[in-house]
């Protein structure tokens, strides 16, 4: 017992870390399951966070108040945002979301109240690993038991097939809406536990390069499969540390490891297993 | 109220072309109406106006007597008209029984494994697995199991574009035997294609476009004498 | 004033001119989007500041830079693109690919150069500016202008006047009808990624001339701004790229003299943004919507 304390001691940045990674890519991976490239995950992120720290900070609320008003708000920022994209296919619903995340990026960058450049500090740290995993586990049992309904199905037809999806009533709009909305929610949850586990933020944190790096977790875990992309932004947030001794080579590795699994995997890890059992 | 489809003085246009001039129609539930004409001539444009998918310039839809002018195609399908594509258009990467699912998507309810397989006994494929990838069927197959799709939505009005493509005489001969029986059922079938040994076998009534216009209607032995639609067909298909 | 700024907005104009032209060259031949593209800008300023700093004059230094950049280019192309073109993966799998070369490339960067800014030892920069009339400019400025010129000239002249030129145009146009007309398919990608990543080398060295820095992350934003210029311009138009350029170029250094400076960025976010929703297809791009 006291070597998995030790070994939790150690390494506990890490494990939380992790934890709102895998937050993070299940969060893309429900708009990519319904072939939706929507990449505002980080901006989505960005807005809860900011929302839950300044409520904390200026408001004293709790954690978990905080968490869902702020999560309630990416929310609605995500379902804002599926009006005017929802006529946007493929790359051009990614530059879109993209640029929206720059947007609010900047906003946040620019805004007093989100404390400018510098950001938010002093947020006081309390989501500590049991608040991430317990929302992580919540998150995922939730997509878990979504996963065996009717919508679930009809996500899967809008990415295979949208035109004969409408042909069988699929209500095309409200799926994609609903996805992006949904994966507002969780990346939302995810931003504020972010905030209260990391003690300050700032905009950057909210940008491109994170927004990437969710994506990334997403293909190399496998596009239409949650568990896989959990799985990828586990493995992809604990590889740099465990290849540290590696030093500048690190992000070198990271970058070959990306491209080995596109190049030689490209159904991802998910597709891996399913390789297998063939 | 009058039950079926009725399409009345239907028109087309994109852009300044009109690909359907006032086509005027009607399937009668329990009934099989083909829809037949040369290449071009609108026939897949007729179904798209249906459907919702191309908006109507003019004219009207009804389908049991309710008018679905610019009704959004997903509330068209849900109403009760279900379609099969000149291009196959199966959910490839999912399996047979995904596909019947989601044919029934609009119903209430999970669809049951006992009632997908009575599904594909009435498309003619019973021996087909319902877990097997619906991408890697045989051609043939594939084409009947849009047919099973579309009987999944219990639909009023089934409209089949040209599913005999590609299909070997005793497989056209089966055909006929499915679509007469979908009909039997109480569903008003719309057919469109271009093997006329088909039409003749299936249909009660055929209607022939030509340029977007309809220029016959009646039963198969009237249309096969009519002078217009052998002009038609002159040095294409042989009636 | 305001006629000053207009000036300035000519100079970023040019530069985001040039990096676009690369994106959407890539994107009118291939329909991916290259990630990579700003990684190859970063590195040619750093080769040809390397070169600089081992004595090579300019003049020398910055067409090897350039035409490594359209040889690094090829590479990227050969490692990352063309298995996915092979398998006939969707351009989805292309980016990601893309973004997995950009790390590398960065990582390779830091390897080298670690993370601090560079500056250039050369005397021009230090310069005393230049007048005409009301406006001022820096000799740097000129320098960017002149090559954004001939730079431009150049490349229109390639695809109008050369069959090389012909042929990038066809492949964009349509792939199939391009190989039947008996088109080398790879040796015109390879060109255009030479083509492109080139001309991404020329404004990585022109913006680090004009800021005086060499840094790994100098991609960052024109990476972002390009997109940007693209979508305004019309993905897959150089037409667009080029006016695109100019116009978000304006654009920003209007921004600054309306006293929107900190919103210069999402003001260039915005127009990208509503162009998407209103036209797609941006001022002279041809493609209807399509999937990833």
């Amino acid at each position: 017992m006291t070597v998995l304390a030790e070994f939790y001691a150690a390494h506990s940045k890490l494990i939380d870390q992790v934890g709102l990674d895998a937050l993070l890519a299940l969060s893309l991976s429900i708009s990519l399951q319904a072939g939706q490239l929507a990449l505002a995950q980080a901006a989505f992120m960005g807005v809860a966070a900011y929302i839950s720290a300044i409520l904390a900070l200026n408001a004293h609320w709790s954690l978990l108040p905080a968490m869902l008003v702020a999560a309630l708000c990416s929310t609605i920022v995500a379902g804002l945002l599926a009006l005017p994209v929802r006529r946007l296919r493929g790359i051009f619903l990614a530059i879109a979301t993209i640029a929206f995340g720059e947007i609010v990026r900047i906003v946040a960058n620019n805004l007093q109240i989100s404390g400018g450049a510098e950001g938010l500090s002093g947020i006081p740290p309390d989501a500590t690993t049991p608040w991430i995993y317990g929302t992580l586990i919540l998150v995922a049992i939730g997509l878990w038991l979504f996963s065996r309904t009717k919508f679930a199905l009809a996500i899967a037809l809008v990415r295979e097939d949208e035109n004969a999806a409408r042909s069988v009533g699929v209500d095309v709009g409200f799926v994609r809406f609903t996805t992006l909305a949904m994966g507002g929610a969780i990346a939302g949850l995810a931003g504020a536990l972010y905030a209260h586990s990391n003690f300050f933020i700032t905009p950057a944190d909210f940008g491109f390069g994170r927004m990437e790096q969710i994506l990334v977790w997403c293909v190399i875990g496998g596009i239409t499969s949650p568990l896989g992309a959990a799985i990828g932004a586990a493995l992809l947030t604990i590889l740099p540390e465990a290849i540290r001794f590696l030093a500048d080579y690190r992000d070198f590795v990271n970058g070959a490891i990306l491209l080995v699994v596109v190049l030689f995997a490209p159904r991802g890890l998910a597709g891996i297993r399913l390789w297998r059992r063939g | 109220m009058s039950a079926g489809l009725q399409l009345a003085g239907v028109t087309v246009a994109y852009g300044g072309v009109r690909a359907l001039a006032s086509a005027t129609l009607e399937v009668a539930p329990g009934s099989v109406l083909g829809l037949i004409g040369p290449n071009g001539a609108g026939k897949t444009t007729l179904i798209n106006a249906t459907t919702g998918i191309v908006p109507l310039a003019a004219g009207s839809v009804r389908l049991n007597g309710r008018d679905l002018r610019g009704v959004a195609p997903h509330r068209i399908a849900r109403a009760g008209i279900a379609r099969t594509y000149q291009n196959i258009r199966l959910f490839a990467a999912l399996d047979v029984f995904a596909n019947l699912a989601a044919g029934a998507f609009a119903r209430p309810g999970r669809l049951a494994a006992a009632h997908a397989q009575a599904l594909l006994e009435r498309a003619g494929i019973a021996h087909v697995p319902l877990a097997a990838r619906a991408g890697a069927l045989p051609y043939g197959d594939q084409r009947r199991l849009e047919i099973a799709r579309a009987l999944a939505a219990e639909p009023s009005i089934v409209m089949l574009d040209e599913p005999a493509a590609g299909m070997n005489p005793t497989e056209t001969a089966h055909l006929v035997d499915t679509i007469r029986a979908i009909a039997a059922s109480g569903i008003g079938v719309l057919l469109i294609e271009h093997d006329m040994s088909l039409v003749r076998a299936a249909c009660d009534r055929i209607v022939v476009l030509n340029f977007g216009e309809v220029i016959a209607t009646g039963t198969p032995d009237e249309i096969v004498a009519d002078p217009a639609v052998i002009e038609a067909y002159l040095g294409t298909e042989s009636v | 004033m305001v006629a000053q700024q207009l000036v300035n907005g000519l100079f970023l104009g040019a530069v985001y001119a040039l990096f676009a032209i690369g994106y959407t060259l890539v994107f009118g031949v291939l329909d991916i989007l290259n990630l990579a593209h700003a990684a190859i800008f970063m590195l040619a300023a750093f080769a040809a500041w390397s070169m600089i700093g081992a004595g090579l004059p300019l003049a020398v230094a910055a067409p090897l830079a350039i035409a490594g950049a359209g040889l690094l280019g090829i590479v990227l192309d050969r490692i990352a693109f063309a298995p996915l073109r092979r398998r006939g993966a969707p351009s989805l799998i292309a980016l990601i690919s893309s973004i997995g070369m950009a790390i590398i490339f960065g990582a390779i960067a830091r390897g080298i150069y670690g993370p601090d800014e560079r500056r250039f030892t050369l005397g021009f920069l230090q310069a005393p500016p230049l007048h005409a009339g009301p406006l001022t400019f820096t000799i740097v400025q000129l320098v960017i202008l002149a090559n954004a010129i001939v730079f431009m000239l150049g490349l229109a002249w390639v695809m109008r006047s050369t069959a090389l030129g012909r042929g990038i145009r066809a492949v964009a146009e349509d792939r199939v009808a391009a190989a039947l007309l008996g088109i080398d398919l790879e040796r015109t990608i390879a060109a255009t990624f030479f083509i492109a990543s080139a001309l991404g080398g020329v404004a990585g060295i022109l913006t680090a001339l004009q800021y005086n820095s060499v840094q790994v992350d100098m991609g960052g934003q024109i990476e972002l701004k390009g997109l940007a210029v693209i979508v305004l311009g019309g993905m897959g138009s150089i037409t667009g790229a080029v006016i695109g350029g100019f116009v978000i170029g304006m654009v920003e250094t209007l921004a600054v003299v309306f006293g929107l400076s900190e919103w210069r960025d999402a003001i260039s976010y915005g127009v990208m943004f509503l162009i998407l929703i209103l036209r797609p297809t941006g001022l002279f791009g041809k493609r209807a919507l399509r999937t990833a």
